[in-house]
């Protein structure tokens, strides 16, 4: 494959906490490369590092030192509207807590990526409504997200992360605070999306299941990257 | 920097409609939030006018000498009521501000949906507040002059009151604005990892 293919690179990665005069290395010196369409799953036990590379990866924080390229770009060069415009357009991200804005309804939650996109209020609305009968939600567009299960509220999260029809989604641990069969729809609503757009997943995860669905596993531990293996071998390793 | 993007597109219009959809869904605490600016112009304004008033009659009934301080105070305590709503107010809308962040708003638009919001509360709150504190200001001054006197006073001088009103819906406006901007802008300069983690 060429270059062109990887839509993430991650360079030598390093991330460090400051707090006070304690400084907790979280990333250290983190590699990789992530194929255009891949379905790609990062796990790893508690504390080795997952969210803070997906805030990283996704210009949600910034790096101590090393480079994350997103389609060949350095987004440690980019302004202050560009990278507005990376997390806008071309990521879209859901969260393990979801963070929907609770005074906003399911439909206003979805709506508001498309306001910064400065798309009119008309289409707002129809492309808003269009997301969330997509996922399932075409009967609660006016409900808030107190009014939602946990599922329903992670699903108008992923609408939300849908709305600008991003070629990435970054996702830390869609699936861990909802139950089993829950989980499943959601892992199920991503591969689909995987699938049928082509839209670049990157998941972390403490979630087994997500395993059968991933191209690719690339497992951390303590901040770095222990092994990086394709779907077969892991399937391989859990018969023998 | 190499993206090649178009203007960011953000009209005054859809700031306005945002913010009052803001004010709507958040009605309860908007309200909190007024009548907390509410409080401090009225008393401002009460203060304000009482001493006006007292210029005007000319009286010697012993307070003059500490209307200035009543004045002061008055401005201090305004000062305090507002700063302090609207940075609450603020305060516990910083993860609101972070999740603006991810999905892809701009600071400048972040802040600019809050300060409209502010400007409106600021305009209801100081004009509110303007009229019932110039209100009790008069009332306080019924029993003190006989109302013929009273009434001429301050029909004679009824621009001096207009300016009065400006004045108190000019502080609350800049109050407002500005306990709104300094926070909002804290918040927005935040990264939005951190800002999502914040807790009030
Ligand atoms: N904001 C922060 N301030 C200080 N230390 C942090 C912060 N966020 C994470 N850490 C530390 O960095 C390390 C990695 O944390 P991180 O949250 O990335 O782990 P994780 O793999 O996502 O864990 P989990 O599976 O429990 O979510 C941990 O030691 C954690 O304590
Ligand atoms: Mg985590």
């Amino acid at each position: 494959m060429s270059l062109e293919e990887y839509v993430v690179e991650i360079a030598d990665v390093y991330k460090e906490y400051k707090m006070g005069k304690v400084t907790i290395p979280a990333l250290q010196g983190i590699s990789f490369k992530i194929y255009r369409e891949e379905y790609v799953s990062i796990m790893g036990p508690s504390g080795s590092g997952k969210s803070t590379l997906f805030n990283v990866i996704g210009g949600l924080d910034t790096v101590t030192s090393g480079e994350i390229y997103i389609d060949q770009v350095d987004i440690a060069e980019l302004d202050a509207y560009e990278l507005a415009w990376l997390r806008n357009r071309k990521i879209g991200y859901i969260f393990q807590t979801f963070n929907l804005l609770l005074a906003f309804t399911a439909q206003e939650n979805v709506e508001t990526p498309m306001v910064f996109a400065g798309r009119p209020r008309e289409e707002r609305r129809k492309r808003s409504r269009e997301i969330l009968e997509l996922v399932g939600l075409g009967d609660r567009l006016k409900n808030k997200p107190g009014q939602l299960s946990g599922g329903q509220q992670q699903r108008v999260a992923i609408a939300r992360a849908l709305a600008n029809d991003p070629a990435i989604v970054l996702a830390d641990e869609p699936t861990a605070n909802l139950d089993l069969v829950t989980g499943l729809e959601i892992i199920e609503l991503l591969r689909k999306l995987n699938e049928e757009q082509g839209t670049t997943i990157i998941t972390a995860t403490h979630d087994l299941k997500m395993i059968n669905i991933s191209d690719r596993i690339i497992w951390v531990r303590d901040g770095r990257v222990d092994r990086i293996e394709d779907r077969t071998d892991v399937q391989v390793s859990a018969i023998s | 920097m190499s993206l090649d993007l178009p203007d960011p597109h953000f009209s005054l219009g859809e700031v306005i409609y945002l913010s009052f959809a803001n004010i709507r869904r958040r009605f309860l605490r908007s309200v909190i939030t007024a009548l907390g600016i509410i409080l401090g112009i009225t008393f401002m304004a009460a203060l304000l006018t009482n001493s006006l008033i007292l210029g005007l009659m000319q009286a010697e009934t012993g307070v003059e000498a500490y209307q200035f301080w009543l004045v002061g105070i008055s401005l201090v305590v305004c000062f305090g009521g507002i700063t302090n709503s609207m940075l609450m107010a603020v305060n516990e809308r910083v993860k609101e501000i972070g999740v603006y962040k991810c999905i892809g708003g701009l600071d400048s638009h972040i802040i600019r949906l809050f300060i409209v919001e502010a400007l409106f509360l600021g305009a209801l709150g100081g004009t509110i507040g303007a009229i019932i504190g110039m209100g009790i200001g008069i009332l306080i001054n019924l029993n003190r002059f006989p109302i013929e006197d009273l009434t001429t006073q301050i029909a004679s001088s009824s621009f001096t009151f207009v300016l009065m009103f400006g004045l108190c819906l000019f502080i609350s406006l800049v109050l407002t604005a500005l306990a709104t901007f300094i926070p909002a802008r804290r918040a927005a300069n935040m990264s939005p990892a951190e800002a999502l983690r914040y807790e009030n």
